[in-house]
């Protein structure tokens, strides 16, 4: 689980949870955020909210794509 | 070989096989938990007579009504 | 080495819990949360022990040392953590390896590091492998004092980083092509720096050698955490097939316990003093008049507050552990005969408390129907400002009865609303169904400072939203009743409000309202503001013909003491009204149309906030149809509770069934 693998898990995978990214590497969901938002600062990856109408945004419907 | 199944049991263990449904905001919610191709479900909990099933998929809780169970494709994992 | 001056500087992540051990070890008081960014500013104490001074300074949270990348904090931090002699390294004993990284960055420094693991109870490794993991001396900060620190301080030493961190072979290229130099600065120059020789830029790099080596520790230490849930053994009575619903009621009941009783006393307690307080006044005539009026639209407002802080706070305490969750499964029976599925329940038990937020919860639901659906049944559901209006009327009309009416009147208003959906999505439906499946969160204890934080949000739009309407239209009910239309004062059978409510209290004749009792229908039309105005409107109103004489200080607190001691089974002993008022209440009301009033109450149009807010998710169309609606649905069920009109129930539900079974033709044609 560094930024490198990760970074392949998500190309190949294509769109990733952040609870997918945990059970993958068998981290925490922690870790997992912080190595994505790694990705997301450096604009190589983006967010993407499931469903456009929740007010709160709930953690299981937010997943991540590589650009 | 893993064998497909119709009907579930308590405290087994399947393997996803494929989402039957068409409908993309089903796919996407079963996406969303998890429940993609090749991930493997246990059945936990089962309520009123079958109608609800809790299953843990990736180590986390999942509830659902009998039908939106019949939209995947189970196969019971073969003991090697 | 002896140091004449030791700088200990505390260095963590955001949100590990720096501050909270600064607190414990220094014994000062600074503000501590259970969230990122609450330390904005370095902090600092001095402490001497012998001939050394220590100065220990906390920090505000940092993601790296290197990268200043979006860390605001990081220039507060910079030259602190460059003149530190020791490093107290925070680390969360939830998330080891990742507070790990930041460890070997630290590493960089080269000064003495010493390893504190806060939330040590959570921590699922062995001390000693830790303590091999981070290569330094470590301890918990549950038990550790200041003089435990400094010894651990004194045996701390610095660490070569190259000796422990394996840095990908691009970047060892690059190091060696360097000038010598610290580790640090190296990296904060090749981290601006463009990488031409392989495809990764440098700052990739750097923060694989980072990753890689804590995860390379923590594995050859043996330090790997594997989730787990103290909880867990909560679902086998939750989800149990027989249990699960009893517990559910259970808890419901629980709930609306402490709402009404705990709550509920506190809120008349407060009212009380209040009236109290505005019954001192001297003076009779109009201002003395508009006083009282003012001051009792408050009072009543402010009741309200404590109703609405134990019903936040249980339901923010169901909603945060994650029971909420197990709830929508429980339901969901219930709700999938009229099309909804669980989901729909959260906003139901909302609708308890207040339609507004019951409203604008219904965004969590999928599928545009099945949320119109779920809108359209909440204003049946007896917000909690119904809620003081039939304990008022169920006090006087039903002795002893008052909590079984009470509980028969939400129980009526949850049929409605069920009924009245089951016809909607038998004309309008679309024959989609909502769909279940949901993550059940894992069971935690309640975050209570966010939990604070929402209920004072909520209390307060609750007070902003309403207070006002409440205070503005008891004294124009006030004024109303004082002036004639050329707007001179009178006496009160000439007022304003006396002719209009005579002129309409005519219509309201099929639920027992006539001329006589036309503050009852004033009442009604001021309840379209906001329901909590119908009964200080009727205080007002009746109090023009025989004054009230609030509590004294003593009746209130006997009162409050006595509610309290029963509140478990305060729902089975409604019966806290003084005497006094229930008796004009009887004066004006008989059985009958008491109960077919409190009927009209639960079922009639809904207030202008919750208009307001269901315009804004579902449009103007679809409010004003909830308007007539509900308006309709009052009307039939109040001719039929008050006249026994059972001849219009049955003719309706045949035309119902007719209509219905047209449908079910129709569809069935179609397909």
């Amino acid at each position: 689980m560094t930024p490198l693998s990760v970074r392949a898990y998500l190309i190949k995978k294509g769109d990733v949870s952040i609870r997918m990214l945990s059970e993958h590497f068998q981290i925490d969901m922690v870790m997992s955020q912080l190595l994505i938002q790694f990705w997301v600062k450096k604009g190589r990856c983006v967010q993407k909210v499931l469903c456009g109408d929740c007010q709160v945004t709930c953690p299981s419907q937010v997943y991540y794509r590589w650009i | 070989m893993d064998k497909l199944v119709s009907t579930l049991a308590l405290g087994c263990e399947y393997r996803i096989g494929r989402i039957l449904t068409r409908e993309n905001k089903m796919r996407h919610r079963f996406i969303a938990l998890g429940l993609v191709p090749g991930a493997t479900l246990t059945t936990c909990y089962r309520l009123f007579r079958g109608l609800y099933w809790v299953v843990s998929v990736q180590h986390q809780y999942v509830g659902f009504h009998w039908s939106e169970l019949q939209m995947l494709r189970l196969y019971e994992i073969a003991e090697s | 080495m002896r140091l004449q001056k030791v700088k200990i500087v505390l260095v963590g992540m955001p949100n590990v819990g720096k501050t909270t051990f600064f607190n414990q070890i220094t014994g000062a008081h600074f503000k501590v949360g259970n969230w990122s960014g609450v330390t904005v500013k370095e902090n600092s104490m001095c402490f001497s022990r012998g001939e050394v001074t220590y100065e220990v300074v906390d920090l505000p949270g940092i993601l790296s040392v290197y990268d200043d990348l979006d860390q605001v904090d990081y220039a507060v931090c910079r030259d602190t953590m460059a003149g530190a002699d020791v490093f107290l390294n925070i680390v969360d004993g939830r998330h080891v390896q990742r507070d790990l990284v930041l460890s070997l960055q630290l590493l960089c420094y080269q000064i003495p590091q010493v390893t504190i693991v806060t939330h040590d109870e959570h921590m699922a490794t062995d001390h000693q492998r830790l303590a091999s993991a981070f290569s330094t001396p470590l301890g918990l900060a549950s038990s550790l004092t200041l003089d435990q620190v400094l010894s651990l301080c004194n045996q701390a030493k610095a660490i070569n980083p190259e000796s422990l961190i394996e840095w990908p072979v691009g970047l060892q290229v690059a190091f060696e092509a360097m000038p010598d130099s610290g580790v640090l600065d190296k990296l904060k120059i090749l981290v601006k720096q463009e990488n031409e020789q392989v495809q990764e830029s440098y700052d990739v790099l750097i923060a694989e050698g980072f990753y890689h080596t804590a995860a390379l520790l923590i594995d050859r230490h043996g330090c790997r955490q594997v989730c787990q849930d103290p909880f867990k053994y909560l679902d086998d009575y939750v989800l149990h097939p027989i249990w699960g619903v009893p517990i559910f009621l259970v808890v419901m009941y629980v709930m609306f316990s402490c709402t009404i009783g705990l709550g509920g006393a506190l809120g008349e307690f407060i009212s009380g003093i209040m009236q109290l307080g505005i019954a001192s006044f001297p003076g009779n005539g109009f201002m003395s008049a508009l006083i009282s009026a003012v001051g009792s639209g408050v009072a009543t407002g402010v009741g309200f507050v404590p109703i609405l802080v134990v019903m936040y706070v249980i339901l923010g305490f169901l909603e945060q552990s994650g029971y909420l969750a197990r709830v929508v499964i429980l339901v969901d029976g219930l709700m999938r005969p009229i099309g909804l599925s669980g989901h729909a329940f959260i906003p139901m038990i909302l609708g308890f408390g207040c339609n507004v937020p019951a409203v604008l919860a219904t965004r969590t639901i999928s599928g545009d129907w099945q949320r119109l659906l779920t809108g359209i049944m909440l204003p049946f559901m007896s917000c909690s400002a119904r809620l003081s209006i039939f304990a008022i009327f169920a006090a006087a009309f039903f002795p002893g009865y008052g909590a079984l009416v009470i509980m028969l009147l939400y129980l009526f208003g949850v049929f409605v609303a069920i009924a009245s959906a089951y016809v909607l999505n038998a004309f309008f439906g679309d024959g989609s169904q909502s769909c279940l499946s949901i993550s059940l969160p894992k069971y935690q204890y309640p975050n209570w400072p966010q939990l604070k934080k929402s209920v004072c949000l909520k209390v307060k739009g609750f007070m902003k939203r309403t207070m006002g309407y409440i205070v503005f239209f008891s004294t124009l009910v006030a004024i109303l009743g004082m002036v004639d239309f050329s707007l001179q004062v009178v006496e009160p059978q000439f007022s304003v409000m006396t002719t209009t409510g005579k002129a309409l209290s005519h219509g309201f004749a099929f639920m027992g309202l006539g001329p006589e009792n036309w503050q009852a229908v004033a009442a009604l039309l001021s309840g379209l503001v906001a329901k909590e105005i119908v009964i200080t409107t009727l205080n007002t109103l009746y109090q023009g013909a025989e004054a009230l004489s609030p509590a004294g200080f003593d009746v209130l607190c006997y009162e409050l003491f006595n509610r309290l001691l029963h509140f478990p089974l305060q729902v089975f002993l409604l019966d806290s009204m003084g005497s006094d008022v229930q008796q004009i209440y009887q004066s004006y009301f008989s059985v009958q149309s008491a109960l077919a009033y409190m009927v009209f109450i639960l079922l009639y149009f809904p207030c202008v906030s919750t208009l307001l807010v269901f315009k804004q998710e579902f449009g103007t169309a679809w409010s004003l149809f909830v308007f007539g609606w509900s308006t309709l649905l009052a009307v039939g069920c109040a001719m039929i509770v008050y006249g026994g009109f059972l001849w219009i129930l049955g003719v309706g539900v045949v035309i119902l069934w007719c209509v219905l079974r047209l449908r079910r033709r129709y569809d069935s044609i179609v397909c």
